[in-house]
């Protein structure tokens, strides 16, 4: 006579149909947008938000409106250990296992000094770090069930070079978030969770940072504001990562000056955000192109340094042949192999001939992603 | 923890696609791994012995990695995909031991399909605590019927 082992908790299913998400900071501009964006593709969400005010009962009408299940909890992520567990329980018994977590909770940038960043510092990693950590832990077991979840993060480029003055707090914890993601990756990767990062910049109708009359300050926001994507844009990002299971764990997709999403970069070499036409004051200008445009410029920009062993700061953007140390005829073949390798695309003899400037390889390129 | 009879699913290569899931819930007893032991003849004490296994670092006795692997046999021959499987090839990683009376859980989900071959590859995983225990990967013929 055989005897059955003791089972319980059979789930079958299929990745496609697991439509639950998760969403901290969901009154913030990415929050709510990213919400809606879920909402009207049919997902259930669990909105997470600091208090219960009119504007989250606003948003989980919205929410039910836009077709999507929502249910409102509110936390203090300040207090991570204990919410974060009661959080997903919470959202679990509303909806069932969550398959998506979308971080998009922050606080406040305040420029801090050096002399006394210790609550600060506390407050933001708390928020954005201890937070993520603890509430994907909380998640993680279901998660793992299914061999299906996908975390995103917002991350923030201000992490790059150079160092906002004053904050330190807020770029500090972000980097450790970033950080988060890639160990999560090595953790977690093959067992079919993801952990992914958007690192928009500026969010058009975001409140301007408090520079609090630093010169220093307002002089490096000015460099590095440029951007001004639209929450709506972002949150067609959060979708995309979350249905196309192509992002592999660890991708960080950043924007260019110009708004334009930067490749699959699994590391921070991408180009950073150059240009100071954006006035960090007015937060009205340069709509971002929708998501589905592609970094091949500064993909090809990284190729060009590799190849030719240029420094990160070297400028490429409109390098000819002859121009760059190492672009010679022979160098040219070399880098005509190093960007067929990079791209996946094969070029004629006649056309690897033709391609004599950065900007002429780009339009090629381009050129070759609308034929395919 | 309530307990359930498996019933066994008759998935057909057609209904199969990369992405479907299935698992479990199961608690590895004492009582599984004796029988283990008197199926395969591993009386290792550090599975069969209470004192032995009380004085290693793991302060108990473990299950036998391959009873935790065994259940990977009951995931694709019950449930996915079921009555038409013939493991085909597998290859397993024990990453972290499993004490005796441990509730476990046993997740598999297909990676691809092949309708050339009629075979099906799935990664497998036995969990606790949100941590994985076993991992597996395995390639599983779908008969026709």
């Amino acid at each position: 006579m055989t005897r059955s082992p003791s089972i319980s908790r059979v789930r079958t299913g299929a990745e496609d149909e697991l439509k639950t998400a998760l969403v901290t900071g969901a009154t913030g501009l990415v929050g709510s947008a990213t919400s809606l964006a879920l909402a009207r593709d049919g997902w259930k969400i669990a909105l997470i938000c600091h208090q219960k005010r009119p504007a989250s009962q606003a948003l989980l009408r919205k929410v039910r409106a836009a077709g999507g299940r929502g249910t409102l909890i509110e936390a203090e992520l300040l207090d991570y250990r204990r919410e974060a567990p009661r959080v997903v329980a919470a959202a679990q018994r509303a909806l069932g296992p969550i398959h998506l977590f979308v971080h998009a909770a922050a606080p406040p940038v305040t420029s801090s000094g050096w002399q006394a960043p210790s609550e600060d510092l506390e407050t933001q990693f708390a928020v954005h770090t201890g937070a993520f950590l603890a509430l994907t832990s909380a998640l993680l077991p279901e998660m793992l069930r299914a061999q299906s979840g996908t975390l995103v993060a917002l991350l923030s480029q201000a992490v790059l070079p150079p160092a906002v003055p004053g904050w330190q707090s807020y770029t500090i914890a972000k980097a450790a978030l970033a950080q988060a993601i890639n160990e999560f990756s090595a953790a977690y990767g093959h067992a079919g969770i993801r952990a992914l990062g958007l690192m928009p910049g500026a969010i058009k109708g975001d409140k301007p940072p408090r520079t609090d009359g630093d010169d220093r300050v307002r002089g490096v926001l000015r460099a590095r504001w440029p951007i001004g994507l639209s929450a709506e844009t972002v949150a067609e990002w959060v979708l995309r990562l979350a249905k196309d299971r192509s992002f592999s764990s660890g991708t960080v997709i950043s924007f260019d000056s110009k708004g334009t999403a930067v490749g699959r970069c699994t590391s921070w070499s991408a180009d950073r955000p150059s240009g100071g036409e954006y006035d960090f004051d007015d937060h009205g200008a340069g709509e971002a192109p929708p998501p589905g445009t592609t970094g091949v410029t500064a993909l090809l920009h990284e190729v060009v340094r590799k190849t030719f062993s240029l420094d990160r700061g070297t400028r490429v953007e409109r390098a000819k042949i002859g121009e760059l140390d190492g672009w010679d005829s022979l160098g040219h073949v070399k880098l005509i192999m190093e960007v067929e390798s990079a791209f996946g695309v094969r070029f004629t003899a006649d056309e690897a001939v033709k391609l004599q400037s950065v900007p002429g390889i780009v339009a090629a390129l381009s050129r070759n992603a609308r034929k395919s | 923890m309530s307990r359930t009879t498996l019933k066994v699913r008759n998935l057909s290569l057609d209904d199969l696609q990369p992405g479907m899931f299935a698992c479990y819930d199961t608690v590895l007893s004492a009582r599984d791994v004796a029988a283990f032991a008197g199926l395969t003849g591993d009386v290792s004490p550090l599975h069969v012995n209470r004192t032995y296994g009380r004085r290693t670092r793991y302060r108990g006795n473990l299950i036998h990695g391959m009873l935790a692997a065994g259940h990977f046999s009951t995931l694709v021959g019950v449930l996915l995909p079921g009555r038409r499987a013939l493991l085909s090839r597998i290859e397993i990683d024990f990453s972290r031991p499993i004490a005796v009376g441990e509730q476990v859980t046993v997740s598999g989900k297909i990676s691809h399909v092949s309708r050339m071959t009629s075979a099906v590859g799935l990664n497998l995983l036995v969990l606790s605590r949100g941590e994985i225990c076993v991992a597996g990967r395995a390639t599983v013929i779908v008969r026709p019927g």
